[in-house]
């Protein structure tokens, strides 16, 4: 099973010019490590809301040119705000796109056993009506990144990861440093 | 006849649509139920319901990152479960929105719960420091358009999300 840093490696390298925000935790060390890029929104707090903040962009990106606005977040927090599948139903943004990475775990804060051990978040999300695409490997994982990034509609990919987590300073950013810079990217 | 509640209805439908906020995102309350009614047929202003207020927060933050301007319409008990995405996301990001609150609580409630979350909610926002003001009735009801319109610019202004909370059951502060 793949790692989330592998993981990350393959979506850096086909979402230059995608907005991508990342979930708390190692989540968003991990992807900062790779490179910061101002199409990246690293969330540094609100676990859980990553998967509503990537819907209310993706809503703005009807008259622009990117594919899609990518969300991140890992399976304690899709649990922690299962609203925004409700809402990703509801509103239909054709533009979003959401990447759970599910190790069963709360790996940031040490590993603890999550929910995610015993619920199918694939199948939560298609109980929700929201098209699902689940990996568990790598080469399985790049290939839906580009299929999804791809689909006109909102997509959930649900990534089974193992719970291996890479050594990254924190980010102690200014928030609305990180958030100047995204939203300069987008508008 | 036309009661208060009424006429406050009409005022808070006045400012926001002086806002030229592009999105409404509401969780009803019975107070202010011909406010949603009217902006579910609105040309011009983009209305939705959420499901609850902290994942309405997200996507008001979303919206107003990517360029355009969200207001929320939500009961105060909602502040209860959206503090910490007001707090920690929208307002150490700096992202502006407008979140216009109804009040629970106070004389006219019946509810036997809601008192012990809504009475003391005034302070708790002052605590947390997110800038709120107050309507009722001391307010003219023809100054309330303008506060939800100077709202809205403020929140732009200084970056961050700003609260409007009135209470529309009349009777006395709480």
């Amino acid at each position: 099973m793949m790692s989330r840093l592998d993981a990350l490696k393959i979506l850096y390298k086909y979402t230059e010019n995608i907005p991508v925000i990342s979930s708390c935790g190692n989540t968003s060390r991990e992807w900062a490590s790779l490179g910061r890029r101002d199409n990246h929104l690293y969330m540094v707090d609100t676990m859980g809301l990553t998967p509503s903040v990537a819907i209310g962009v993706s809503l703005t990106l009807e008259k622009k040119g990117f594919k899609k606005c990518i969300g991140i977040e890992g399976d304690g927090g899709v649990l922690m705000n299962p609203n925004s599948l409700a809402s990703a139903s509801y509103l239909n943004p054709r533009k979003w796109m959401l990447i759970v990475f599910d190790n069963e775990c709360f790996a940031s804060t040490g590993g603890q056993c999550s929910l995610a051990s015993r619920i199918d978040i694939a199948k939560v999300a298609e109980g929700f009506n929201l098209k699902t695409i689940q990996t568990d490997n790598a080469e399985d994982f790049e290939k839906a990144v580009q299929k999804s990034i791809e689909e006109d509609g909102p997509i959930v990919l649900h990534a089974k990861i193992n719970q291996e987590n890479q050594k990254n300073p924190f980010l102690n950013d200014d928030p609305a440093v990180l958030a100047y810079k995204f939203s300069s990217f987008l508008n | 006849m036309t009661t208060f509640q009424d006429l406050a209805c009409e005022e808070i439908i006045k400012g926001i649509e002086e806002t030229g906020a592009d999105y409404l995102l509401t969780l009803p309350c019975s107070t202010i139920g011909k406010v949603i009614e009217h902006f579910e047929n609105s040309d011009t202003i983009t209305s939705f319901p959420i499901s609850r207020e902290e994942d309405g927060v997200g996507i008001a933050s979303g919206i107003s990152l990517g360029g355009q301007f969200p207001i929320m319409l939500i009961q105060d008990t909602g502040i209860g479960n959206s503090i910490l995405a007001i707090t920690t996301f929208a307002q150490a990001y700096h992202v502006p929105m407008l979140i216009l609150v109804t009040r629970r609580g106070g004389f006219g409630e019946i509810n036997s719960a809601v008192n012990l979350f809504s009475e003391p909610l005034p302070d708790i926002l002052d605590a947390a420091r997110v800038k709120t003001f107050k309507l009722d009735y001391r307010v003219p009801l023809k100054e309330w358009s303008t506060a939800i319109k100077q709202g809205a610019k403020y929140a732009k202004d200084t970056h961050r999300p700003i609260i409007v909370m009135f209470n529309i059951k009349g009777g006395a502060e709480q």
